[in-house]
């Protein structure tokens, strides 16, 4: 599926760039014909413009969710254009797919899983390399010199032998663009050394706006004749309305519908607030709602992880695991867990919507799938997708959950702005939000090592029950996927550590409550199994748990550094009075990240503290530092939050958790000290996005256990299970 | 008919005491940047001064600020000058999604109103807002820049 960068910037310059204005309009209802692999056909001026004035326009395929991108990808384009990052003006791409889709994501305008300045790194780099050329090539025409005597600086054209200069706004007045592209070799491109824009601390373009309240999310959109509405969901999926019930109390706040949907009731009125209070009025009884209990699916799920007789699906398989294991000295064995966990972006879902008299819709959304939105809005509402304009606005926070493809959020505006003919602005409560959230799936986990005689660890195998998220959030990249278990079983392989037999299975369980993928997916458990087994292995040896990883990854020099990076930083060796270090490592993509914890305990709390957090990546080439710091930061807060504290209960069907005072997110009283080391171990930049989420839990973990002798099992690490564990 | 005081200037507003101050403030003045979180009290996005006191807008009925001074994100400023606290943010890039960090920000210029001259332990016990992108650290950062900004200032 991924593509390698030599293929990428090969199979782009080679195709033959029809060179009409891109397209515009969106692709049909049905995206099947899309081939996920192929290089799609695309111009440099659908990626950027110059004005004769100079202002240099850069489209960003990325949504801005908090993460950076948008900053990040144009930055990349300039640098190949050499443009004077002043001049730069930065836009949301159109919704197309076929220009701007992301090729390692089904060929989706999808801004998920940490991959947008990784699979757009090189065709940015070629589309501001082609305009460049472009420019150059026209000023040539124009001085009547060769191409070959001129050089560019920010944003001009130099021609050295005569003096003259050019402005890129002045070239592009009297540039036509050639019927076809320019072909860019690679050692057309700038090498790292001339790099003036990546790698250097430019501001993020979304900061200040967010600085001072003028920054524009969905939620903050303002129309005539607006109203304002709240969506009422079943607790699961496929359940319909029985009965609407309104209290008599209810209170008069002007003119409120209740629009009775079938499968969800809508509360229409002029205000917000009288949409609230009538919400707190109603009750809606469903049928088809179900039992589901996720007490029992844990015990279930539990069993059958440990079922060694039923195989699953066979993620990594390598070496002979089975002979391992019947051959080994010792075999050691552990299980652990994970609950439903809430995505809680801080901005709850909403979107507004337009019917105009011409039969188009206008949609504002923060959505990180502005492809599938489109196709969603116009299936609901029986339009042609290309009759709907997106606004793609800042989103506050997304976490995975404004990727469903079903973009449920923005078709419950839709739908009412046609059903009501006038425009609509529908908010999720925070309670909305939450019951009818879609959740990072529960898991059960089991492992088992094989060791020889002296205590080598031969074989490995790891076992994972869970939901596969995108059965849910995005059937079309499921199917296009082959149907693996993709979000599921990501980071159960062992892709670092030499070990002579490895295995990995997934056991899918049918999704009964709604999930979808979210940030770090099933690697967050996963890897927090493995890496705390990984402990126990060493335990049982007697080893030093950074000695055992070093070993395990002695041939490979990166993995090596990033462990060796963070032990240094922790000062791992050095004892502790009051409190234990924990150390975890993963790859994730091509990044490799290690992290370290410092914990102490509070009892009888049960509340477990954590000190200080130490991280080392290396994500191969960094665009943005600054920002990328901030990822990972944030990525470990985000974590630590998943880790200590984050747990949904489902009973008889229902999410028993409604705000954040029974869904509790880290805060800042709980913040440790953070130190993040960026090392650059590569030419080409890889996940950071995500990759900080990834390793509190374990390290938290480990750490707990070096501290107290007892292991942590089960996400989140709450103060009931510490107790039960430490007998308080 | 209400009259409220915003940022300086006074809006006859013809709203139900019981509305929530969050939402006079955007529906019915327009002003965005004071955002609505959770609704309960509990997140802080919505926090916005009155009096020059830290309140939560979402859970604050209209009628209770009638005729008070209301300070939203938008007034925090000075003569067309970011707020110490604002610029701090641009410097130190705290922003990731933003949404949070208006009420981030009012919370901290009041706290710091209080308390000028902070150690980061009281900043971290006195910011109970959310933030679920995990800015935390740069927040505290931020807050201990501005204040010994504004202390120089």
């Amino acid at each position: 599926m991924k593509l390698s960068r030599r293929k990428l910037i090969s199979n782009a310059a080679g195709l033959g760039f029809g060179f009409s204005l891109a397209p515009l309009a969106v692709i049909g209802a049905d995206p099947s014909h899309q081939n996920g692999d192929a290089a799609p056909p695309a111009t440099p001026d659908a990626w950027v413009r110059i004005a004769p004035n100079g202002v240099i326009t850069i489209q960003t395929p990325s949504d801005e969710m908090g993460q950076g991108s948008m900053t990040a990808l144009p930055v990349i384009l300039a640098e190949e254009l050499d443009a004077d990052w002043e001049d730069v003006r930065i836009e949301f791409c159109p919704p197309d797919d076929q220009v701007y889709g992301n090729p390692n994501l089904a060929g989706l305008v999808l801004t998920v899983a940490s991959w947008a300045v990784n699979s757009y790194y090189d065709r940015m780099r070629l589309h501001g390399a082609q305009m460049r050329r472009i420019l150059l090539d026209s000023a040539a025409r124009q001085w009547r010199v060769a191409a070959s005597e001129l050089h560019t600086g920010p944003s001009r054209i130099v021609h050295a032998p005569s003096g003259r200069t050019m402005t890129y706004g002045e070239a592009a007045a009297v540039t036509e663009l050639p019927a076809q592209p320019p072909i860019i070799r690679e050692e057309d491109l700038k090498r790292r050394d001339q790099f003036r824009l990546i790698g250097t601390d430019l501001p993020r373009r979304d900061i200040p706006a967010k600085s001072d309240g003028s920054a524009r999310y969905a939620i903050d959109v303002r129309l005539p004749d607006l109203v304002h509405a709240t969506v009422i969901r079943p607790p699961v999926p496929g359940a319909r309305v029985r009965k609407i019930k309104v209290d008599k109390e209810s209170p008069k706040h002007g003119m409120v519908e209740v629009i009775d949907l079938a499968d969800r009731v809508a509360i229409v009125a002029a205000r917000y607030s009288s949409v609230q209070a009538v919400r707190d009025s109603i009750r809606v009884e469903w049928d088809g709602v179900g039992r589901f209990d996720s007490r029992d699916a844990r015990r279930q799920r539990t069993e059958r992880v440990r079922d060694l007789s039923a195989s699953g699906f066979p993620w990594q398989d390598e070496g002979n695991v089975d002979t391992a294991f019947a051959a080994a000295e010792s075999i050691l064995e552990g299980e652990y867990g994970s609950e439903y966990v809430y995505h809680a972006q801080m901005e709850p879902l909403n979107a507004t919507a337009r019917f105009h008299d011409d039969g188009s819709l206008e949609v504002w959304a923060g959505t990180q799938a502005p492809s599938h939105c489109v196709r969603s809005v116009a299936g609901a509402t029986g339009i042609d997708p290309s009759a709907v304009r997106l606004h793609r606005m800042y989103s506050g926070g997304a976490f995975g959950r404004r990727g469903a493809a079903d973009q449920d959020y923005a078709v419950d505006a839709a739908v009412l702005a046609k059903r009501l003919g006038r425009p609509v602005k529908v908010i999720w409560s925070r309670e909305e939000d939450i019951h009818a959230g879609r959740f990072k799936p529960m898991s059960a986990q089991y492992l088992r090592a094989a060791l020889d005689d002296s205590g080598r660890l031969l074989a490995w195998h790891h076992r994972v029950v869970s939901e596969e998220s995108l059965t849910q959030g995005d059937p079309y990249r499921h199917g296009v996927w082959g149907k693996i278990p993709i979000t599921g079983i990501l980071g159960a392989e062992q892709s670092v550590y030499d070990i002579p037999h490895r295995r990995a299975e997934h056991l899918l369980e049918p999704a009964q409550v709604r999930v979808s993928p979210m940030r770090g997916v099933g690697v967050t458990p996963n890897r927090f199994a493995a890496e705390s087994f990984l402990d126990e292995v060493a335990q049982a040896q007697g080893e030093d748990p950074l000695e055992l990883r070093l070993r395990l990854a002695a041939q490979r020099p990166r993995a090596r550094a990033v462990l060796e990076a963070v032990a240094a930083m922790a000062q791992w060796h050095r004892p502790r009075a009051h409190t234990a270090l924990g150390l975890a490592f993963t790859a994730y993509d091509a990044t490799l990240l290690a992290c370290v914890a410092e914990v102490s305990v509070e009892m009888p709390a049960g509340r477990i503290r954590v000190h200080r957090l130490w991280s080392a990546v290396d994500p191969g080439l960094v665009v943005q530092p600054v920002n990328a710091q901030s990822q990972i930061q944030g990525g470990l807060m985000f974590g630590l939050s998943n880790a200590l504290k984050e747990r949904i209960d489902i009973r008889e069907g229902e999410v028993q958790q409604s705000n954040f005072h029974d869904y509790s997110i880290l805060q800042a009283s709980e913040v440790p000290e953070v130190e993040v080391r960026l090392l650059e171990g590569g030419s080409h930049p890889s996940a950071i996005g995500e990759v900080g989420v990834l390793l509190p839990a374990p390290a938290v973990a480990n750490a707990f256990t070096r501290l107290t002798g007892k292991r942590l099992r089960h996400l989140p690490f709450s103060p009931d299970r510490v107790r039960s564990l430490l007998g308080g | 008919m209400m009259k409220l005081k915003i940022n300086g200037q006074t809006h006859e507003l013809d709203v139900e005491g019981d509305v929530p101050l969050l939402w006079v403030i955007r529906e019915d003045v327009g002003l965005t940047g004071t955002k609505y979180g959770c609704g309960k009290g509990l997140c802080g996005a919505c926090i916005v001064h009155v009096d020059g006191k830290a309140v939560y807008s979402c859970v604050t009925p209209a009628r209770f600020v009638d005729g008070k001074d209301i300070t939203t994100i938008e007034g925090l400023g000075r003569n067309g000058e970011p707020h110490p606290l604002q610029s701090a943010w641009v410097e130190e890039q705290v922003p990731q999604c933003g949404y949070c960090q208006s009420g981030q920000i009012m919370a901290a210029a009041a706290f710091l109103r209080e308390y000028p001259r902070p150690d980061r332990a009281a900043i971290q016990s006195a910011m109970k807002n959310l933030c679920r992108c995990g800015t935390y650290v740069r927040i505290f950062d931020a807050i201990e820049n501005a204040a010994r900004a504004m202390d120089h200032g």
